[in-house]
């Protein structure tokens, strides 16, 4: 009998699922026209917004550090919004594979994502892409990548200068990189030696944690890092930073200054930047929601406490500040660019 | 010692001991239904652990990681397909000892591996991580490239019907692992314009269409009118381990435990290759290698308890280096940011009773795993009841779903269709699928390293021999190549001789 | 018609039309920049030539070392038990491919229900509630994943 009961209710569950599935299902797969036919600003007046969960599009790996403060400020829509907020990581082809998932999504406003700099004005050089910056517009900054390099603390080099009096000793700097061409750090460390005219390979490694260990391993003489990757070993003695690519220079926890490489004579900056961003077409009344909620999780002290812990700041930045950076960021390239290819 | 003691009084909450089975129980389900990975569960569990402090947190999590790759073999065991990657060894002997009826033995063998091989991973973990954590930073691209090299090895013991098949198939396997973007170049290989194929073949997608949807087509000639057997609810779990079958266990068990620590301590490759390693190495000492891969208990023990073996050991390079073991790892690296702990050598000192919390709480973890795991085997061996046509579309039903919700993408659905009905094929053609496997969780590992190896040495292959553990790694490769050979040599010579 | 043949003659045979064919959509298929002789061709060419020179191995060794089974093709062999048989695991493979063609326009639960009631159906089962286990399955696979999960299913 009990078993007859379940069947007939699993069977009953199945029909009304079968029913609302195929609904949704209708909706979703119009994709495009489905669009223009609702049109996004119906809703926006209604002080409700937002209605269902919200989705962050993610292109780069899980438990990489622009993932995890993703997640973390996730964690808090529940609490301001009322709704969830899920990641979903949908890597590969250096961001590429997210950007465009993103930019097939509905412009309501229910799609986030997490975007960065370089796959303005690095990336289009390297895969042909079909997306302009037109196509997005930020909502608010998530944080700024400041990219140092460093060497082996037995190495004795600990500055720009000894570095290039090792080169001309005749030896070929070997440097480790957190990714292939058309990955930022890539492109900046390998425009930096360029500039610097001294012979150097690179060797790629995935992620910023390996290479900061290869280095520590002592299998490469160079390596490019953020924090919170290089922090400890810089404390603790092992490491030291030869300058950053940040114009102002840097000021690290427990480590003190760490100078520019402008101050230091070189004429190469960049700034890293990782920030949400809407499809431009999103209603303004909705965006506005989207970045007060970022703006509040900002504002808590277990967050302030969580980007302190990792080394890092939020980056409060709005909407033309960041497409200004992007905008400069794009010109720099075109300089540095050519100079690795 | 200070240390060790505080986090023994924080393990001691009531709370702690109660989210263990939690995970656990998650971990199981998640890990026996092919396309779910333990990977998934943590993902998908770390929004339950917001609210929690981060000794729960951590062990919920861990403890899902550990349950997940356990319960990964009870579908290698009962339906020939792997729950996650790390048990594609087990198919070897699991599955056959389920047709033989020993569906139960198995899983009783397969969690009492996983058990011991968990709690000695947990003890190196707990007393050996730093002295490890150093011997991994001298892993360099020559040695990560030997390593590789030693794992393709394996292709020749396990591939033993015919050498040219199994070499096919790894060629396939490191072909299929270069689609999508290179990451040392940055050039897109075999997309055949697709731009969905940037992103590469994911391992677990590959796993499923392989596995599990290849092994539906292989039944396809079932007739439920003649092929059905009815079996008892009471004969399933009568057939139970008997104490000679123990006391054989007992080196494949401590040599699996073993290569799992090793292996699962070197970032980047994770309890798969530990298993395979295992295994092989299992049958080549063994006395009688020709009862492997017909349901010889054995194999089932070195390869669970391998890749168990792994599971605290991807934690040693992850907590003191920041480098995850493998993928799993990776994510639960996240968590631990989330929570506060950035990995990383400050670690310990900052946060030590946190810290030794978890490692103690990861024996505990083991220890639950086995009385946990003795309740679900008694239902899940029951699996083998069900007829075959409600078990393939259920089946089917999961992996489609599994598949999807990995990436988010309509087309891993295709992807595991399509690997699906060539790997139907090739068995029929009686290509084993392991070969593959290994050329597609070996083929990135090796070609970076290569390429990077041969970037520091400048072009130099000496770099490979001249490096101590490197140099060991591929004289164990050859070694264990030249010995295969020899024997299948001999035997071969017997055999015509009678 | 009269056929001789084995697994390895076939094997061998695909396999190196296969590895011929990917040998030739290297230059095409990976266009690096990299001046080096180790670059991103490096691992394919081994892959593929070495796929091409086994296959060709395994060819050989199909044709001069193994047993060969004889097949005679005529008319009676179509109607054959056996023949039989080898349509059906086609048929079911192009469920599979069926799938892959309705799976975006349908969306999941209808596909799948779709899938399974075929399977069921190619099985034989015939009673009622052998049907509703696996349907009812699909429809909590999907409240799983859709509520618990938050995997939305297409």
């Amino acid at each position: 009998m009990k078993k007859l009961m379940s069947l007939a209710l699993a069977f009953l569950m199945v029909l009304s699922l079968a029913a609302c599935g195929g609904g949704s299902g209708g909706s979703d797969s119009s994709g495009q026209p489905a669009q223009s036919a609702q049109p996004s600003g119906g809703s926006s007046s209604d002080s409700k917004w937002p209605e269902k969960e919200i989705k962050i599009i993610q292109p780069w790996s899980l438990g990489g550090g622009p993932d995890v403060i993703t997640r973390q400020i996730a964690s808090y829509s529940d609490k301001f919004l009322g709704v969830p907020m899920i990641v979903e990581n949908h890597t590969g082809g250096s961001g590429t594979i997210g950007m465009n998932d993103f930019l097939e999504a509905a412009d309501d406003g229910y799609t986030l994502f997490c975007c960065n700099g370089p796959l303005f004005s690095l990336t289009p050089s390297f895969i042909s892409v079909d997306y302009t910056i037109d196509d997005i517009n930020p909502l608010v900054g998530i944080r700024i990548t400041e990219f140092v390099i460093l060497t082996q603390a037995s190495s004795g080099i600990t500055d720009i200068q000894g570095l290039i009096d090792y080169a001309n000793a005749g030896n070929t700097v070997k440097y480790a990189t957190t990714g292939g061409p058309g990955n930022d750090s890539f492109t900046m460390i390998s425009a930096l030696f360029a500039t610097l005219g001294i012979a150097s390979e690179a060797v790629p490694y995935d992620g910023g944690q390996e290479a900061i260990n290869a280095l520590v391993g002592g299998h490469v003489d160079v390596a490019i890092g953020s924090p919170p990757t290089y922090r400890d070993y810089v404390i603790n003695g092992e490491l030291n930073c030869l300058g950053t690519f940040i114009p102002e220079g840097l000021d690290v926890d427990g480590i003190g200054h760490i100078p520019s490489f402008k101050d230091q004579g070189i004429d190469i900056e960049f700034t890293g930047m990782d920030y949400f961003a809407v499809r431009s077409t999103v209603d303004a009344e909705k965006q506005e929601i989207l970045r007060d909620f970022v703006l509040k999780v900002y504002a808590e002290p277990d967050f302030q406490k969580f980007m302190a812990d990792m080394g890092m700041a939020a980056w409060e930045a709005d909407s033309s500040e960041i497409l200004g950076m992007v905008a400069s960021q794009t010109e720099a390239m075109a300089k540095y660019i050519p100079l690795v290819q | 010692m200070e240390q060790f003691l505080g986090g023994l009084d924080i393990l001691m909450q009531w709370q702690n001991l109660l989210v263990i089975p939690l995970g656990l129980a998650i971990g199981i389900v998640v890990g026996a239904i092919p396309g779910l990975t333990s990977d998934l569960g943590i993902i998908l569990c770390i929004p339950l652990t917001y609210g929690m402090d981060p000794t729960m947190a951590i062990l919920m999590l861990l403890a899902i990681y550990c349950g997940g790759t356990y319960g990964g073999s009870i579908t290698a065991i009962l339906i020939n397909t792997p729950g996650t990657s790390a048990n594609a060894a087990t198919l070897f002997d699991g599955y056959p000892m389920t047709v033989k009826g020993q569906a139960f033995k198995a899983l009783q063998m397969a969690l009492f591996a996983s058990t011991i091989g968990g709690l000695i991973s947990a003890f190196a973990l707990l007393f050996l991580a730093p002295q490890i954590a150093k011997i991994t930073l001298l892993f360099g691209p020559a040695e990560y490239f030997a390593l590789a090299v030693f794992g393709l090895s394996v292709i020749a013991g396990v591939s033993n019907n015919s050498i040219f098949k199994g070499l096919i198939g790894a060629c396939i396997g490191l072909f299929m692992a270069t689609v999508g973007v290179d990451n040392i170049s940055g050039t897109a290989r075999f997309i055949f314009g697709q731009r969905k194929l940037m992103a590469g073949i994911d391992l677990i997608i590959a796993l499923i269409g392989m596995f599990a949807i290849s092994e539906i087509l292989m039944k396809s000639k079932y007739d439920p009118k003649t092929d059905h057997k009815t079996i008892s609810a009471s004969a399933i779990t009568k057939d139970k381990i008997t104490k000679d079958e123990y006391r054989r266990c007992w080196k494949p068990i401590g040599l699996g435990s073993l290569i799992g620590v090793i292996i699962g301590a070197t970032p980047g490759t994770g309890g798969g290759l530990a298993a395979f390693i295992a295994y092989n190495q299992t049958k080549q000492s063994s006395k009688h290698p020709e009862t492997f891969g017909h349901g010889e208990i054995e194999g089932v023990a070195a390869s669970e308890s391998a890749n168990n073996g792994a599971c605290g050991a991807t934690m040693i390079p992850m907590l003191t280096l920041g480098v995850p073991g493998d993928g799993a790892t990776a994510i639960l690296m996240g968590a631990f940011m989330l929570h506060g702990m950035v990995p990383g050598p400050t670690l310990f000192s900052e946060q030590g009773n946190i810290l030794y919390a978890i490692m103690l709480g990861l024996i505990v973890v083991n220890v639950f795993m086995y009385i946990i795991g003795n309740g679900f085997t008694r239902f899940y061996a029951h699996i083998t009841r069900i007829p075959y046509e409600i078990l393939a579309p259920i089946v089917m039903t999961f992996c489609i779903a599994g598949a999807y919700s990995t990436n988010n993408r309509v087309y891993d659905i295709f992807i595991i269709l399509i690997f699906g009905i060539v790997a139907y094929f090739l068995r029929r053609m009686d290509f084993q699928l392991v070969p593959i496997l290994l050329g597609i969780v070996l083929g990135p590992l090796a070609e970076k390293n290569f390429r990077r190896a041969m970037v520091i040495s400048e072009g130099s292959f000496k770099i490979f021999f001249t490096r101590p553990i490197s140099c060991a790694f591929i004289l164990i490769a050859v070694g264990s190549v030249l010995l295969f050979a020899w024997k299948n040599y001999k035997a071969r010579a017997v055999k015509a001789k009678s | 018609m009269k056929l001789k043949y084995n697994a390895e003659i076939i094997s061998g045979a695909v396999f190196s039309v296969v590895g011929a064919v990917l040998w030739l959509l290297i230059p095409s298929q990976i266009q690096t920049l990299e001046k080096g002789t180790v670059n991103a061709q490096t691992l394919p060419r081994i892959a593929i030539g070495g796929m091409f020179l086994f296959a060709v191995g395994l060819l050989l060794e199909g044709l001069f070392a193994k047993e060969k089974k004889e097949l005679v093709i005529t008319a009676e062999s179509f109607r054959s038990a056996a023949f039989k048989k080898e349509l059906r695991s086609i048929v079911y493979c192009l469920f599979l491919v069926a799938y892959c063609v309705i799976i975006q326009p349908l969306g999941f639960v209808i596909s799948t229900v779709l899938l399974v009631l075929a399977v069921m159906i190619y099985y034989g089962a015939r009673k009622w509630y052998y049907y509703a286990i696996p349907l009812a399955m699909v429809g909590i696979v999907y409240y799983v994943f859709k509520v618990l999960l938050h995997v939305s299913l297409p």
